[in-house]
């Protein structure tokens, strides 16, 4: 497929949005070849990478440069001398071919449980960069049985969002959140980094002033999702650590550049347009919690943000997430990712072919995110097995057609590249009614609730001045009674008094308290209507304030079920701008691919002038270019050469990691040799008389590679330490420091590993006798290929030279090997 | 943190400070004032134009007191026992426990308006190392990284970050954040001199190593005709500078200067240290810092910066005079630094407790007008009255004193980082 085929696919990609016929997150083969999920992954991966290249064919990697390769890639060491001989052999003496000796081995290493043990460690170190040894090996066995099990790599990153520490069998995965202490904004930040890719801390105060893409809107709407989480250490249980959740609080943010504009209110926004745009609404705050948060209890709410996060970060339909992941997983097996610093995916740093990027993305998303799958087919692709030497250029003869081919691709490009603007355009402007759709929607949801919060207060009032009626009654009540009781009791002193004057009429006194009496009576009786009538009229009160707060409850009632029904639009409106936005995305892509085209077409056009101009002979036919012009084109050709591995035309030539250096060290000098011979002694002995279990071939393997992983973590603990970046910053730099090598040089300990003894390498060539016979099992133990003839000879004359020393020499030349450069490679 | 009670604030600072004044109280006493040693090589003027420059660090931890130090005041509540004596720059006056020093005040500069905001121990020291406002340690390089990279210079044998010690070996912080371990601060010990793994392994003579690494070269050799590039380049290279790094041991080595020198400098633990920051800026190492601990005086505030300030002043005062001897001066910034400042408020315990709203720093050598005094704080030494800095402001500044732009970004595997908090610059008036 030439470049201009390519760059009708992405226009036609990108024209058919408008069409309405993509929803964004598929590719089309817009030449007629046979649908996605029929062509392999691999060979869809070497189409795009061919589309993209123009120089002369580069060449597959020996067997032997595979051999290593592979085995650093997918179990993070070399292959032993066996494994070498077994993969080697059979190809040399014509029993298997190449290509399917290649493919065999892949499937091997893949199943091996060696394979999830190193991901195990690759993963983990995604997650925490090194953060913190504590849990370290427990997320690591963690991942290794959930990588065992085969089980989709974007539900282990919704554990690690989602796990609080509780549970024995999760608890590892709280990991990602307690190595940072669960600090916020630590968290928000490496939940941007390492699960979207896009570093976006210069957020957090203000809009990111290098990467417009990056939007403090962003930051707090990762932020929002994680600020309810805290750390929560419980006396009960050994002090140990969990992550509690509140069940309020909102971020408010300022710009420190607009500080005028005021504070905003953050809601819970992912990139892409992912978002919980509404929560439930619970009237009492004692309603939102499972567990109240108090000293000594974890709070635990009934709608958790996290649990949300978890999921909405690691959704299929997270584009971020998948672009992340996908890219994450090809720089692991290609030394730099399709986007490159990895967490880095914005504008201004756009992927190398947006269209790889996309295909990778579908691939690992059609694969369910397996990884052995999805790892499976990069290394089956032409790109992974590439050879790291770059062709030469000196007699090639330029591309199909010269310079004048170029020129005409560059004129077709320039006219398509001006027919995707309107396109964008109108994608922009969409994008921006459906951004306000959805800010009407979410304004009436926002008017509603304000209502609902209003009427809540006024249903308060209300019952506060229902329960003052009612205290009311209550007292006229009681008034109204004691009046009664007045009545009787005058009543009755009436009566006995008028008993006393019958017996002693003429008692004057008698006679005046008598008089007395029925005045009182009549007072007393003189207010009892006005005060029975005072009763009923605050029974009629009280009704009619019941009936108001019971009115206001429908009435909220109601709100509550209209706001359901506005909710429903801001689900519309959301889904309707997340599409448009992954359309944009296609848009962009495919603008991103026109531009790195153009940039690849201009700069090997540059170099073909450049180059006539230097061999243009003079009148009596002799080169006459300076040295100026010489050196130029020498750089310009050293750079065509460096943006073709960064195309994955040529394989780049990459540092081991510091896992990768303790796994193929180890493994050459044969560390673990005894170690492997006592476990599986061990095992024959310890389940002897148990069939079933002795012969359960991968119960074995775990106990034998258990048994040796421990032995070597005394290797691996001092050596990554001196060879891993700083913890918590990104761990894909590749370090050549002073003291790595003095470690190598005069460390105690790594003289220690390459003395003689416990079978090791040193130990075993040091007792050949043939000195040819050393250089080849030398060269095959550590650099995993056959020695050269002029290697050879070399060392022969070292061995020649030390005499009867013959293990120091050997020392000397396995020292050697271990810290030259090809070692510290992948080539 | 204001405490009043009299008791240490728990603390490093304290502990160390205890144990390390009552060592030095007790060698102090056979130190011998001396004059020019017969040993100094002064410099000529082409061979300091060509020289590297770099930047001594003394960090007083602990939080020195301005008042006992470069900000004197006559103030009886709040300036405390001591006075104010003349410089060797009319109209500038610092504590009288600094007589030594005072004497190459036309050396320095101070800056006594520094309103940094932060007083923990922790966050202050980060602050105050990083030039931004963190409370992440490791979140952004600190000073002696960013100048170790920012004064690079191509196959430069010794670490470009250096923090003395008195006796530990090699180890290396982690204070480079993003810019890698290689720039990290290596521990080198004034006493016994060295940085870890410099010594040949035991049994390995000479012939035999350099027999292992001409085969370590020939292998490197037949990898380089299959494939260069600049990550394998600086691989082998590293070998080679550890190479030179071991033939070097010895610039660690303080016993190799003559006893007299040796003796000017005093045999203290700061003493030696200053002597091996003089050895190691001879090297044109970009970056030394240098640690006297302990100021952190809740109690007897005075007491003990009669002891500490008198400890510091002979020998820091000798190291500015040597370094302008030997014509290094002009080629060194060296920062007197410090996390905060003492309060006005005595207390209780006649004590001084953390202060970060108005405390001062004392500079010298390259880059910066000499005798300048920037900012001022009011009377009582409560509040800064006039051109008020902060850490972002002393950051830059120490940055362009040895002609690093800190508004330029560095490039980090593609990744841009501003070298100094771009929303601050330097304080422009006391640059050179």
């Amino acid at each position: 497929m030439n470049g201009y085929a390519r760059c009708s696919m992405a226009l036609a990609v990108a024209t058919a949005i408008l069409a309405g016929g993509l929803n964004g997150q598929s590719v089309v083969m817009a030449d007629g070849k046979p649908p996605a999920s029929i062509t392999l992954l691999a060979n869809r991966i070497d189409q795009v990478i061919a589309s993209n290249y123009r120089g002369p064919a580069v060449a597959l990697a020996t067997d032997t440069e595979f051999l290593r390769r592979i085995y650093l890639d997918l179990v993070g060491r070399s292959p032993s001398v066996d494994e070498a001989r077994a993969f080697l052999d059979p190809i040399e003496s014509g029993q298997k071919n190449s290509t399917n000796a290649k493919r065999l081995l892949i499937d091997d290493l893949l199943l091996r449980e060696e394979f999830s043990r190193y991901y195990a460690k690759v993963l983990e170190v995604m997650f925490t960069e090194r953060r913190e040894l504590i849990g370290m090996f427990e997320l690591r066995a963690f991942i290794r049985q959930w990588l065992d099990e085969g089980r989709p790599l974007n539900e282990l990153c919704t554990e690690m969002l989602a796990a609080d520490g509780t549970g024995e069998e999760m608890r590892a995965a709280a990991g990602f959140f307690l190595n940072r202490n669960a600090d916020v904004n630590l968290v928000t930040r490496d939940i941007g980094r390492i699960f979207f890719g896009r570093d976006i801390q210069c957020a957090q105060c203000h809009d990111h002033p290098l990467v417009p893409d990056y939007k403090q809107a962003e930051y707090f709407g990762i932020l929002s999702f994680v600020q309810r989480t805290y750390l929560f250490q419980d006396e009960k249980r050994g002090n140990l650590q969990f992550l509690g959740e509140k069940a309020e609080g909102n971020p408010e943010f300022t710009s420190v550049f607009k500080p005028k504009e005021g504070k905003f209110t953050a809601q819970q926004l992912l990139p892409m347009s992912m978002a919980m745009d509404f929560e439930p609404d619970y009237a009492e705050s004692s309603e939102a919690y499972k567990a109240v948060p108090d000293k000594g209890r974890r709070g635990v709410p009934r709608y958790s943000r996290r649990q949300q996060l978890a999921v909405l970060a690691t959704h299929p339909e997270n584009l971020s997430f998948n672009r992340n992941l996908a890219n994450r997983l090809w720089a692991n097996m290609m030394g730099t990712g399709v986007v490159y610093p990895v967490d880095m995916h914005h504008g201004d740093n756009p992927p190398i072919s947006a269209a790889l990027l996309r295909l990778l993305t579908d691939g690992l998303v059609e694969s369910k995110y397996d990884l052995r799958n999805f790892l499976r087919q990069i290394a089956r692709s032409a790109a992974y097995q590439r050879s790291g030497t770059a062709p030469v250029l000196e007699n090639w003869g330029g591309p199909i057609g010269g310079i004048a081919a170029i020129d005409a691709q560059l004129a077709n490009q320039n006219l398509e590249s001006v027919q995707l603007e309107p396109v964008k355009e109108s994608l922009e402007s969409e994008m921006a009614k459906a951004a306000e759709r959805l800010g009407n929607a979410r304004e009436d949801v926002g008017r509603l609730q304000k209502k609902i919060d209003q009427a809540r207060k006024e249903l308060l009032h209300l019952m506060e001045q229902r329960d003052k009626d009612a205290t009311k009654l209550a007292e006229i009540k009681i008034k109204q009674k004691l009046q009664q009781e007045l009545i009787t009791s005058v009543q009755t002193a009436l009566v006995e008094t008028e008993k006393i004057l019958k017996l002693t009429p003429a008692d004057k006194e008698v006679v005046g308290l008598k008089s007395v009496l029925v005045a009182r009576l009549k007072v007393a009786n003189d207010v009892m209507p006005a005060i029975v009538n005072e009763t009923s009229q605050q029974k009629e009160v009280l009704e009619k304030a019941n009936q108001r707060v019971e009115d206001k409850g429908n009435w909220i009632l109601a709100l509550a079920n209209r706001r359901l029904a506005f909710n429903e639009f801001v689900v519309e409106a959301r889904g309707a701008l997340r599409l448009l936005r992954n359309q944009m995305q296609v848009v962009l892509d495919a603008q991103t691919d026109f531009l790195g085209q153009k940039k690849r077409l201009v700069e090997l056009r540059d170099w073909l002038v450049a180059r006539d101009k230097v061999k243009q002979p003079n009148s009596v036919g002799k080169i006459v270019a300076g040295k100026d012009a010489q050196a130029g084109l020498v750089s310009q050709q050293g750079q065509i050469l460096e943006s073709w591995r960064r195309d994955y035309a040529i394989r780049k030539v990459r540092g081991l990691t510091p896992e990768q250096i303790v796994g193929a060290t180890y493994t050459a000098l044969e560390t673990g040799k005894a170690t492997q011979i006592k476990a599986v002694g061990d095992w024959a002995v310890t389940h002897k008389s148990n069939a079933a279990v002795l012969n359960d071939a991968k119960k074995r393997e775990l106990f034998i590679n258990t048994a040796v992983a421990a032995n070597m973590w005394g290797m691996e603990k001092p050596v990554v330490r001196r060879f891993s970046p700083a913890p918590g910053s990104p761990q894909d730099v590749f370090l050549a420091t002073v003291d790595q090598a003095l470690m190598i040089q005069n460390d105690p300990a790594f003289q220690k590993w390459i003395k003689p003894g416990q079978g090791n390498l040193i130990e075993r060539l040091s007792a050949l006798k043939d000195s040819g016979q050393v250089a080849n099992e030398l060269y095959l133990s550590v650099l995993c290929r056959k020695p050269d003839p002029e290697e050879i000879k070399m060392v022969m004359e070292m061995l020649l030279r030390g005499g009867d020393n013959r293990a120091i020499v050997v020392q000397e030349l396995v020292w050697g090997l271990l810290a030259c450069s090809e070692f510290r490679f992948s080539f | 943190m204001r405490e009043n009670i009299y008791r240490p604030c728990g603390s490093a600072q304290h502990t160390v400070g205890r144990r390390q004044f009552m060592g030095d109280f007790l060698t102090a006493a056979g130190v011998i004032s001396a004059g020019t040693s017969l040993f100094s090589h002064p410099l000529g003027a082409g061979e300091i134009a060509r020289r590297g420059k770099s930047v001594v660090v003394v960090f007083l931890n602990g939080g020195v007191s301005q008042f006992e130090s470069w900000d004197p005041k006559k103030d009886l509540d709040t300036g405390g026992p001591f006075k104010a004596i003349p410089t060797s720059v009319p109209g500038i006056h610092i504590s009288e426990l600094l007589p030594n020093t005072a004497k190459q005040m036309h050396h320095m500069a101070l800056i006594r308006s520094i309103n940094s905001g932060l007083d923990d121990h922790g966050l202050a020291n980060n602050i105050i190392r990083t030039g931004r406002t963190t409370r992440s340690a490791t979140e952004y390089p600190e000073l002696g990284s960013v100048v170790a990279k920012g004064l690079e210079r191509p196959d430069y044998p010794l670490p470009g970050h250096i923090a003395t010690m008195l006796s530990g070996v090699g180890g290396r912080a982690n204070n480079a954040a993003y810019l890698g371990p290689g720039y990290a601060s290596v521990n080198i010990g004034a006493e016994k001199g060295g940085v870890v793994n410099t010594q040949l392994p035991d049994g390995m003579s000479v012939t035999l190593d350099s027999r292992r690494h001409d085969w370590r070269r020939f292998a490197n050799n037949r990898f380089g005709a299959k494939a260069r590039s600049a990550e394998i380049d600086a691989y082998t290279q590293s070998y080679e500078q550890a190479l030179r790094l071991m033939e070097r041991r010895e610039v660690f080595d303080i016993s190799k200067e003559t006893e007299a020198i040796q003796i000017d400098y005093g045999k203290t633990e700061f003493g030696k240290q200053l002597l091996l920051a003089r050895r190691l800026v001879e090297q044109e190492v970009p970056f030394v810092e240098i640690q006297h601990g302990g100021w952190d005086f809740h109690h007897n505030n005075f007491e003990f910066h009669l002891h500490y300030v008198g400890d510091f002043d002979r020998p820091f005062a000798h190291f500015i005079a040597d370094l302008d001897r030997r014509g290094l001066l002009q080629q060194t910034l060296v920062i007197v630094m410090t996390e905060f400042g003492r309060t006005p408020r005595i207390n209780t315990g006649h004590g001084r407790d953390h202060y970060a709203k108005a405390w001062s720093i004392a500079l010298a050598g390259c880059g910066i007008q000499h005798g300048a005094v920037i900012g001022k704080t009011d009377a009582k030494g409560v509040e800064v009255t006039h051109r008020q800095i902060d850490h972002r402001h002393l950051f830059h500044t120490y940055l362009r004193a040895v002609g690093i732009d800190s508004s330029a970004e560095f490039e980090i595997a593609g990744r841009k980082f501003p070298i100094a908090d771009p929303a601050y610059g330097p304080i422009e008036e006391l640059l050179a």
